[in-house]
Formats: structure tokens, sequence, C-alpha cells
């Protein structure tokens, strides 16, 4: 049995926080913490390093790419691999914000399905490249 | 072109000079008043098609020219100039007829553009007018409209001349404008005259000729004075049509010559009495008028057809532009609304996959049930992926392609589908590619659309036939591409709702709604358009427009001259 992996979500919708961690969990596979600021993110993921974060691109005050660009800037969080997660998926936001700036690439769609949801989850950690979800473009 | 004129009332003489000169570098013929009551007197003795008028004067205000001038003549344009804004003040002069409203310190470009709206405002109302008073005109002269009709009257003239006269022989002439020959419109007279009569004459050397030349009337009234006519002139042809006494009267209207009458032969050997000369004038006269009427009425119809065509374009172009209109505004509304409801549907099917781990037993009602409940949900996504390809904003990734091809290879990915249907595509392309500029992904997308809905129309198959062509029109290459089917076709209600985003009449599921208007769109942003026609029962056809490419003439030059 491979180890539980740590898995930080980040997103405002609490109830969508709730189920996927629910679902997350009953896999077996996973240990799911929830922060539902860019800002308690940050600071839950300093206290304990996760070995994922799920992002949610659109929320109040500091947005997915901000946290992902403080990710990126700390040396101890850097080379944590970002699932980004979004509601609106838009060439733009995808190709200038993420893809430019951040160079995260991985990113789902809401709404998503379990077995594609874990599937990405895999991918991003074996730092695939792979797009999940229906995505705009 | 008659120079637009153009009043400009104002106290301020810098002001007055100044937009006198602007307007009148514009071409415009520009008058000035340097108050209200000058302003009224200069607009009741001469005609001006727009007054640019300060609101504060003096005596008479802006607002009073205005209400008086607009009284006596209703087709004026007034722009009103002010120092004071108020809202008050532009909502009155907006609400007893001015054009516009500009404030002070103004942009002279402001004014100018101002003006230029406000004259070809007027110009399209003038034709409106015209319009108007050229139907009226056209059902009074509706009694003699065509050509037989004509024909018939002119012969009832000649009928009533000649038994006026007592004559025997009689023909009525009309000059053909362009060959300037005279045709015979009407002829009377036993046997011979009548028969050897020629349809044609020339307007040399004929008597009716130089009646048609002078127009004025020939009476001969002896034989002794024909005689002399014929030997002073012996290539005035053809003597022997004529048996004097003869009275060769032109049929005219205030200004033209139209034609001739010839009355000859009478049956006493006597001239033409002073009286059945003035009756003949009359009758003449009568001729004249209806020849009018009846080329007024041909002028005039080719008019109203002209203008019934410029206002049926002029609709389509609206209708275009309100298209247009509706698909941007769901464009804006679809990044909205995306994020909006893909969270909710985000918790709903996460919440979903939550309940489905945790049932206990496996009663496969409730899996389906939570199957159902999924698929309804990516159902919903669907449309918001839709509606966000919508709202993309980004640029077309333009290059040359053959349309011809881009076609084909939309056609071929649905070869397979159109075969499960039993419906057959028909392809039809010009031995040359037709080469367009074009973002290949968007325009594919178009035709798949296309020739999904004619499959869809087809459910007991049929025939799609996709036709290309290139076109010279308007001094432009056009690439025109046909896609019919011999499907349900559209009830005419629908027609105007089809390239409105969400209307469908397919069932709950089966379609979004977005396929035409999406459709629509991409051709809009490829300065393309898109018609359609449609007969239910018998089928609908498709016909897009796009510009061909016409490569880039100025860097093949510079290579030429190197
Ligand atoms: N070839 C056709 N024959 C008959 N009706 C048509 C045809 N093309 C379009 N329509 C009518 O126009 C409607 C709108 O078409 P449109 O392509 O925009 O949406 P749709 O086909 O209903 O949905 P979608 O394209 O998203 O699957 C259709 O539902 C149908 O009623
Ligand atoms: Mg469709």
């Amino acid at each position: 049995m491979a180890e539980v992996k740590k898995i930080l979500l980040i997103d405002d919708e609490k109830d969508f926080c709730f189920f996927v961690k629910q679902i997350l969990e009953r896999s077996g596979r996973f240990q799911v913490s929830i922060a539902h600021t860019g800002e308690t993110g940050l600071t839950l993921a300093q206290q304990n390093k996760p070995d994922l974060i799920i992002l949610d691109v659109m929320m109040p005050n500091m947005s997915g790419p901000d946290v992902a660009d403080a990710l990126l800037r700390n040396e101890l969080l850097k080379s944590v691999p970002i699932l980004f997660l979004t509601a609106l998926v838009t060439e733009e936001e995808i190709g200038s914000r993420l893809m430019r700036e951040i160079g995260g690439r991985n990113f789902i769609a809401k709404p998503v399905e379990a077995h594609k949801l874990i599937s990405c989850i895999d991918n991003t950690m074996r730092c695939g490249d792979v797009n999940c979800g229906a995505v705009a473009r | 072109m008659i120079k637009p004129r153009i009043l400009i009332a104002d106290d301020e003489d810098i002001i007055i000079q100044l937009i006198k000169r602007v307007l009148t570098d514009k071409g415009y013929e520009v008058e000035t008043a340097e108050n209200g009551s000058v302003a009224v007197e200069k607009l009741k003795t001469n005609a001006f098609n727009l007054l640019v008028t300060d609101l504060k004067m003096p005596g008479l205000t802006g607002t009073d020219v205005l209400k008086q001038i607009k009284i006596t003549n209703p087709y004026i344009e007034v722009i009103l100039v002010t120092g004071y804004p108020t809202i008050e003040a532009a909502v009155e002069a907006l609400k007893i007829g001015a054009f516009d409203f500009i404030c002070k310190p103004f942009d002279i470009n402001e004014l100018v553009s101002t003006v230029e709206r406000c004259l070809r405002k007027q110009a399209y109302a003038i034709d409106y007018v015209k319009a108007t008073e050229l139907r009226t005109l056209f059902e009074i002269n509706r009694s003699v409209t065509s050509e037989s009709n004509l024909d018939a009257y002119l012969g009832r003239i000649l009928d009533s001349a000649l038994s006026i006269t007592r004559a025997k022989k009689g023909s009525l002439l009309m000059l053909d404008d362009h060959s300037r020959q005279l045709t015979v419109k009407a002829v009377r007279g036993n046997g011979d005259g009548a028969a050897s009569a020629p349809a044609q004459l020339e307007v040399e050397n004929t008597i009716p000729g130089r009646v048609i030349r002078e127009g004025k009337p020939i009476v001969i009234n002896s034989r002794e004075s024909f005689d002399e006519l014929m030997q002073s002139h012996p290539d005035m042809a053809p003597a022997s049509l004529y048996t004097p006494p003869l009275a060769s009267l032109p049929l005219r209207s205030q200004r033209t010559t139209f034609g001739v009458m010839n009355i000859c032969e009478k049956e006493s050997e006597e001239g033409f009495t002073e009286r059945e000369y003035t009756l003949l004038a009359v009758l003449a006269g009568q001729g004249g008028v209806a020849i009018e009427n009846f080329k007024l009425y041909n002028d005039l119809q080719a008019k109203i057809e002209m203008l019934e065509e410029t206002i049926k374009k002029l609709h389509a172009t609206q209708d275009q532009l309100i298209q247009t209109e509706k698909l941007a505004s769901v464009g804006q509304l679809a990044s909205g609304i995306a994020h909006e409801i893909r969270n909710p549907l985000g918790i709903i099917m996460s919440g979903l996959e939550f309940l489905k781990g945790t049932m206990k037993n496996d009663d496969p009602m409730t899996g389906e049930s939570i199957e159902k409940m999924k698929n309804s949900i990516l159902r919903a996504n669907n449309i918001i992926i839709e509606l966000l390809k919508f709202s993309r904003a980004s640029k077309l990734e333009l290059k040359a392609v053959d349309l011809c091809a881009l076609i084909a290879e939309a056609a071929g990915l649905l070869e397979h589908q159109a075969s499960l249907n039993a419906v057959e595509i028909q392809r039809q392309f010009p031995p040359l590619p037709v080469l367009i500029e074009a973002d290949v992904t968007m325009l594919r997308q178009v035709f798949f659309n296309l020739f999904l809905n004619g499959i869809d129309a087809m459910p007991k198959g049929g025939r799609l036939s996709v036709c290309v062509t290139q076109e010279q029109s308007d001094g432009a290459s056009w690439a025109g591409v046909n896609v019919s089917d011999t499907g349900t076709g559209i009830a005419p209600e629908n027609l105007d709702r089809i390239f409105d985003p969400f209307f469908t009449t397919k069932e709950p599921g089966k379609g979004t709604g977005l396929g035409l208007s999406i459709s629509h769109m991409i051709l809009e942003r490829h300065r393309g358009s898109i018609e359609v026609k449609s007969q239910v029962g018998t089928g609908t056809a498709f016909l897009i427009k796009l510009p061909v490419y016409a490569g880039q003439p100025a860097q093949q030059e510079e290579a030429w001259q190197k």
C-alpha cells in the first residue's frame, strides 16, 4: 500500500471543499486539509508542507495565481506541484496568467467527476502536463 | 450635387466666424445671422438645410427660433449650441425637434461630425418623403400603365380625331428617345394606306419627322401646296402615304415632343376647318399627356423599385447589426454566468460522488439515478463551455487557405455519421482553389455546425449538398458557399430566430441552440455573411459569403521592382 499523500485544497467554496475532502479521503490514498482563503492556505502550507496543492483560481482578495506566485517565491514550497481548479477557464486566463507568469500547467474545470479528479491529481504529482476536465479553448 | 446650406445664428461674432470658416472649408454654403430675429427672417426667405444656433441670444432665443421655423419648414434640421448646458434645456430642445445639442466650448471636430450626421439623416428623410410622393403620383397615373394600355388609348384618340374630321386615314407615331426613330403606335385607313405604312419612320426627311424636329404642326389643305412641299423637298418621303388635305400635329407636353398624329384624306375634298383643327390640337395634346404619363410611370416604377431595394438593403444591414449586438451581449454575459453556474455545478457533482460512496446497498436504481443526475450536470456544463467559447476575445489566427479543402475536411469528419442517417453528402467545388483568409479551426466549426444541422433536419435520410463558387460583385471577389439539405425546413415564424443564441427546436439535451449564433459570429469576424432560405417540407439552404483573399499586392510589387 502506497503512502498517504497530503493534499491542501484552497477554495472559497466551502461545500465544494467538504465534498471533495470526503471523496478523496474515502479512497484511502489522500489526507486533505482545507483553506478557504489564499492567506490561510499559505500559512497551512508553511506549517505542514503538502505533497500537492489544489488551488482555486478565482477567490476574493488573494487569487489563485497570487497564491501560486507566493508559493514559487518560497524556498520550501516552490517544488510543490499545483493543480489549478477553476470555474472559469478561458484561453486568456490560462494562457497569460497561469502559463506564462507562473508556469503552472495543470488545471481542472468545475464541475469534475471523482475519477477524473483523482487521475488529474495523480498526473500532476507525476509532474505530467495533462490538462483535465472540459476546458474552453 | 448641390451644396447643403447652413445658417449660423449666434450673438458672438467670433463664434460665427469660426463656425463659418470651418463649415465653408468642409464644402457647405454658409450664411450667418447675428440674432434670433435676423435668423427667422433669413429662414423665411431662403431655403436652408440646417440651422446651427446659439441657445442664449438677446431677443429671440435659439429655442424660440427653433419653435417658429419648425412650423413653416418641418424639414430643416437644427443643432443648438450653448455655453450654459443644463439637462432640462437639452431635453426641451430635443423635444421640440432639435437634432442635437453641443456645449461650448466645443470641439470643432465634434461640431463637424454632428453636422455631417445631421445632414445624412436629413437626406435619408427627404428620400423617404420623395418615395412617398412618387408613390402617390404612381397611383394617379395608373390608367395608362402598360404598353398595350397606352396603345389602346392612343387608338381611341386617333379614332376620335378621324371621326371628328371625317378623314379616312390616320396614324399615330411615337418617338423613341434612343434610336430617334418613329414607331407606329396606331394606324387607321382602309386597305392600302394602312398595309403599306412602314412600322418605323426616320425622323430625317419625313413630314412627321419635321413636326417632331420643329415641335410645330404642319397643315396642308390643298393638293397644290402638298405638291409644292414635295417638290421643294424631293427627299421628303414617302409622298404616296399621304393624300391631302393633311394635318400632322405634334403629341407633346410642355417641354418635349413625344410623337406625331397624322390625319389625311378627308371624305370631302375640302381642307380642315378652324374648328376641326382646334379639336385635333386638343386630341394631340391628350395623346401627348398620355405618352408623358406612361413614360413618367415607367421612370417612377424604376425609381420606386430602386428605392424599395435600398430600403430592403437598409433593413438587412440593420438586422445584421441587431444580431451582432445580441451576440456581443451574450458574450459579455458568458464569463459571468460561467463562474456563477459552474461553482454550484461543482458542488452538486462532488456531492453526488460523495453520496454514491456513502450508499450502503448496491441498489441499481439509486446508482442509475445518480448517473442520470451527473449527466444532467455535464449537459448544463456543456452549454457553459459553448458560451465560454463564444466570449473568447482572442484574436483570429488568420492564414490563407483553400476554402474547398477546409469544407471537404469538415464534410469528411461527418461522412460516417451522415451514412448512418442515410444522408448522402454531395460536394461541388470549382476546379481551382478558392483562397480565403481564415482562422481554420473557427471556420471549420461553422461548416461542421451547418452540416450537423442539415443531417439533423433529415431524420429519414436525404441529400446534403455543398457548393462552392467564386463570384465577382461590387468590384470585389467573393467566395460563396451554398449548404442545402432536403430536410424538414424551417417554419417561417422561426426563420428570424434561428441565429439567436439558445434558439433551438431540438429535444432538451440534443441541441444548445448556439450552433448558428456562433457560426454567425465567426463569419462576421471573417468579414463574411450568412443568409438562410427555407421551405417547410422541401428543405433549407444556407448561403455563406466570404471575401476572397487577394494576396499582398504591395509586397509583390516590391519584389518586382528589385
Ligand atoms: N438545416 C436546417 N434545417 C431545419 N432546421 C434547421 C436547420 N438548421 C438550423 N435549423 C433550426 O435552427 C435551430 C437552431 O440551430 P442551431 O444550430 O443554432 O442550434 P441547434 O442545432 O438546435 O443546437 P446545437 O447546434 O447547439 O446542437 C435548430 O434547432 C433548428 O430548429
Ligand atoms: Mg446546430
